[in-house]
């Protein structure tokens, strides 16, 4: 056996997987993440890092193109694998079965060279800016490729040095019709019955999870943002109600404890409580963030009311009170019928402009808007 | 031996920075220089200074390449009025050059003691070509370069004079720290203005602020 | 070069990468891999067989020269560091000569963050200089307070002149400033915005295959050498009853190694909009109150 050969087989064994959301690809993604994790792959941040690039749900022309840009940024050995939306835990797992031996034998080469396929030298323009200096412009968009990002957001921005002097926001086409993985199965009946207002809860609480590990990988926090993507599948698997309400409130324990977070968050993509401006996106980074902890499960007894005095007498002076979240009123905030999501997109440009890039990705993930939830003509918005 | 491989780094360095063709790498190149006057301090005993230099010059030719970066509209293109200047620069960095290994050729087969006069030497090939470079280039960055290769010389030449003539008091020595502090206020006052004048009239060449002149 | 500083190179190139290993493993192991041992290793072997990426238009030189830079850095800073009974380079100016070559990771960022030709990395390298700027000045008022303690700029004579009480005892104000900068020298956890995954990865995040792997190695090198600095200048050198003089040294080392990788795993990355307001307003007037106490101190 050649070297080559063994490392190579060493090397499969911990690839580097980028996993590309695509929209109504939300439940394929969770797989993935999950199996990734259980094998104990660390997610690459970069195309060039990986060595895997793991297509979530369908893509579209536009992301599909995105895709084709990034897999030419992968280096050799590269495998690249589908996972289909309605994809099957067993599926997925084969998939990635398949890629690691792929990986094994080699990859796809040829992969390593192909970032100078002679595209022109784009010049950098120049243009007013923040600090009056006429600086050069660059035209960056951030997504729909990227990690830690809402699948299928594109935001075109101009820099200059690390400041985004203007941005445009939009929803990537999808590829398909669909329906949102957070929106609970029959959410447009009236006469929910215990099991469908649990089953709401549980999505709703999953989904801040999914939200908070993507902020909290923004924000630099590793541990626990792990933390939360693993108490997410948990609470999807729906396995041992008990043990899982009691390390959801550690783990809220923990993110609230956190000074360093705080200091970060505090005043990052500020939104004002206007009309139209549903309650859970008014206030900071950390107001929303803390929402989120908020609806969390807490542990029994049923009583929710302990832990959202606790969660809100934590914030009282916040502007905003993300508090308002927690507890009691869980269930009449419909999941996804507040249009947040489309909210979001209208607010994200005006709080983009100015912004240095580090703080511009927290505000997008503290914002998280779930695309798959807006209606098909979804809007562009200017910044 | 040591000493000359140095001196001949820190005039190729000096003098690259008048010839490469991107403005990062004149950067580097002008720290490459004074790296090497860094080394030769080390040399004649001036371990303090000579450490303390290479701290300073670290950090100043960082925020220089950030700050030229900022000005220039084309980095990658090179400097403004570096195209005519190339083979003038060779011409006037290439003698101390050859001097210089004039010098480490003679007498043949061994190597010439390091003396006040190498010193002198690569001072004088350190100061000429940075002189050269303040007169003829005429972005302001290109141009504060210039000067910063002829204090490089004032600091090889002040950590020299102290070794050989008076090693028994410190005046070499605060000589040589004063050069370096003249360098990081010379970029800080530099950048000032330069900023400034960017500011209100999106000007970086020396010709276009000639207001002052009588 | 005598014999016993011969070997004495040796030891520090093998310990360094014995360290730099373990420190990789046992951040693998705190970030959920599993076999978290030969974790490091099997990574070093992907990056082996992997192809190296082409940016558009790059600037080979620089890139080159600054993925070298990085664990060449942290090597010549460890030389002052005394292993042993003594350093492979006994320095009269050990602290400034550390200082420096640890600017020197400064060049380093900065060439391959603008070598590549790429947004990310080029962000990263900005990034890095606003830490440094930051993080610079608190740090060394921090190493002034140490050699204004033991009166020295040489290693073996601040860890003498810790024989009697550790200067962590006294100076902790400056041990502490010291272990916050020491992350950000490393660019490592909360300090690790230079190579945040907000910015995919920055710096490095056009490298791969050897490239990757040589950044990766220096930036644990450097973790590994910060953190052994920190023993001779805070925690007494060698000094420790019953086990010999290098046997404390390696202990105290990886103790406060694996305290920083601790950290990085445990605390959300600082970003330096806000932290750079804390360092000047808060951490220079409280180092150089440090320093005040210090020179009162030891004043004859």
């Amino acid at each position: 056996m050649g070297v080559r050969e063994w490392l190579l087989r060493q090397a499969a064994l911990r690839p580097r997987p980028l996993v590309v959301g695509c929209p109504y690809g939300t439940r394929a993604r969770l797989l993935v993440e999950a199996e990734a994790d259980r094998r104990g792959w660390v997610a690459a941040a970069a195309p060039a890092e990986a060595g895997l690039l793991v297509v979530c749900g369908a893509a579209g022309s536009e992301i599909g193109q995105a895709v084709e840009v990034v897999w030419e940024a992968v280096p050799a050995p590269r495998v690249l694998v589908e996972a289909a939306s309605d994809a099957s835990a067993g599926a997925v797992r084969r998939a990635l079965d398949d890629a690691v031996a792929e990986l094994a034998a080699g990859g796809l080469d040829g992969g390593a060279r192909h970032g100078d396929a002679g595209r022109p030298v784009a010049m950098a323009g120049r243009g007013r800016d923040r600090d009056g200096l006429t600086l050069d412009r660059l035209h960056v968009p951030l997504g729909p490729v990227l990690a830690d990002w809402p699948a299928g957001l594109v935001v075109e921005t101009v820099l200059q040095g690390d400041v985004i002097q203007e941005a445009v926001v939009r929803a990537a086409s999808a590829g398909a019709d669909g329906v949102s993985f957070w929106d609970p199965p029959r959410r447009d009946e009236t006469d929910r019955d215990e099991t469908d207002r649990d089953e709401t809860e549980r999505r709703e609480a999953a989904r801040c999870l999914d939200s908070l590990g993507r902020l909290l990988a923004v924000a630099g926090w590793p541990g626990a943002a792990r933390e939360a993507r693993r108490l997410r599948d948990r609470l999807l698997a729906g396995a041992a109600p008990a043990g899982l309400r009691r390390d959801c409130e550690r783990f809220a324990r923990r993110v609230r404890r956190s000074r360093v977070l705080r200091w970060m968050l505090r005043g990052v993509g500020p939104v004002e409580g206007r009309a139209g401006v549903p309650e859970r996106l008014r206030g900071d980074a950390l107001d929303r963030a803390y929402g989120w902890l908020d609806t969390l499960p807490s542990p029994l007894p049923d009583d929710p009311a302990p832990a959202t005095q606790n969660g809100g007498s934590r914030h009282d002076g916040d502007p905003g009170g993300a508090g308002a979240c927690g507890g009691g009123q869980r269930v009449d905030r419909v999941v996804g019928a507040d249009g947040a999501d489309g909210v979001v997109l209208g607010l994200l440009a005006g709080l983009l402009v100015g912004a240095e890039s580090a703080v511009a990705r927290l505000i997008v993930a503290s914002l998280d808007p779930d695309l798959d939830r807006l209606p098909a003509s979804a809007a562009v918005r200017r910044g | 031996m040591g000493f000359w491989t140095l001196a001949v780094l820190a005039v190729a360095g000096g003098a690259a920075v008048f010839v490469v063709n991107s403005m990062a790498r004149a950067t580097f190149a002008l720290l490459t220089s004074l790296l090497a006057v860094a080394g030769t301090l080390l040399l004649v005993d001036l371990g303090y200074v000579g450490v303390l230099v290479v701290l300073m010059m670290v950090m100043e030719m960082l925020v220089m390449a950030v700050f030229m970066i900022m000005y220039m509209m084309n980095p990658a293109a090179g400097a403004h009025g570096a195209e005519d200047a190339g083979d003038d620069g060779d011409r006037d960095g290439h003698p101390g050059d050859d001097d210089l290994h004039r010098g480490a050729r003679h007498p043949p087969g061994t190597v010439r003691p390091m003396t006040l006069q190498s010193f002198l030497l690569l001072a004088a090939a350190l100061f000429s070509i940075g002189l050269y470079g303040a007169l003829s280039q005429q972005s302001i960055v290109m141009l504060m370069m210039g000067l910063e290769l002829m204090i490089n010389a004032l600091i090889a030449a002040g950590g020299a004079f102290w070794y050989y003539v008076a090693p028994h008091n410190a005046d070499g020595q605060v000589l040589v720290l004063v050069a370096v502090t003249v360098m990081a206020l010379e970029m800080a006052m530099g950048f000032a203005v330069t900023t400034a004048i960017f500011r209100a009239r999106d000007v970086d060449l020396t010709d276009e602020a000639g207001d002052l002149k009588g | 070069m005598d014999e016993g500083t011969g070997a004495a190179a040796v030891s520090l190139v093998v310990s360094l990468a014995v360290l730099a290993y373990g420190a990789a493993a046992l951040d693998a192991g705190l970030g959920g891999a599993r076999g978290a041992a030969g974790a490091p290793l099997r990574e070093a072997a992907r990056l082996l067989v992997q192809g190296r990426r082409r940016t558009l238009v790059p600037d080979t030189l620089l890139v080159r020269t600054g993925t070298v830079l990085l664990p060449l850095a942290a090597l010549l800073a460890a030389t002052v560091l005394p292993a042993g009974d003594r350093p492979v380079l006994d320095s009269g100016v050990g602290i400034v000569w550390f200082n420096a070559m640890e600017v020197c990771v400064w060049g380093a960022l900065w060439l391959v963050g603008w070598g590549v030709n790429s947004v990310y990395p080029l962000i990263g390298g900005y990034r890095f200089l606003a830490q440094g700027l930051s993080y610079e000045l608190p740090h060394m008022f921090a190493l002034i307070t140490v050699a204004l303690g033991a009166g020295s700029l040489r290693i073996a004579d601040v860890v003498a002149a810790q024989r009697e009480v550790w200067f962590v005892v006294w100076m902790p104000v400056a041990f502490v400033v010291y272990l916050v900068s020491a992350l950000a020298m490393a660019f490592w956890g909360p300090m690790g915005e230079p190579v945040g995954r907000n910015v995919a990865g920055g710096v490095p995040a056009e490298l791969s295959g050897a490239d990757r792997l040589v950044f990766a190695a220096g930036r644990y090198a450097l973790l590994v050498v910060v953190a052994a600095a920190a023993v001779p200048l805070f925690l007494g050198g060698g000094a420790g009853p019953v086990l010999p003089g290098w046997a404390w040294t390696a202990v105290k080392t990886v103790a406060v190694l694996g305290g920083l990788v601790l950290v990085g795993q445990r605390v959300p990355a600082v970003r330096m909009d806000r932290f750079t307001e804390f360092a000047w307003v808060v951490l220079i007037p409280l180092t150089l109150l440090q320093t005040l106490v210090v020179a009162i101190v030891v004043l004859p």
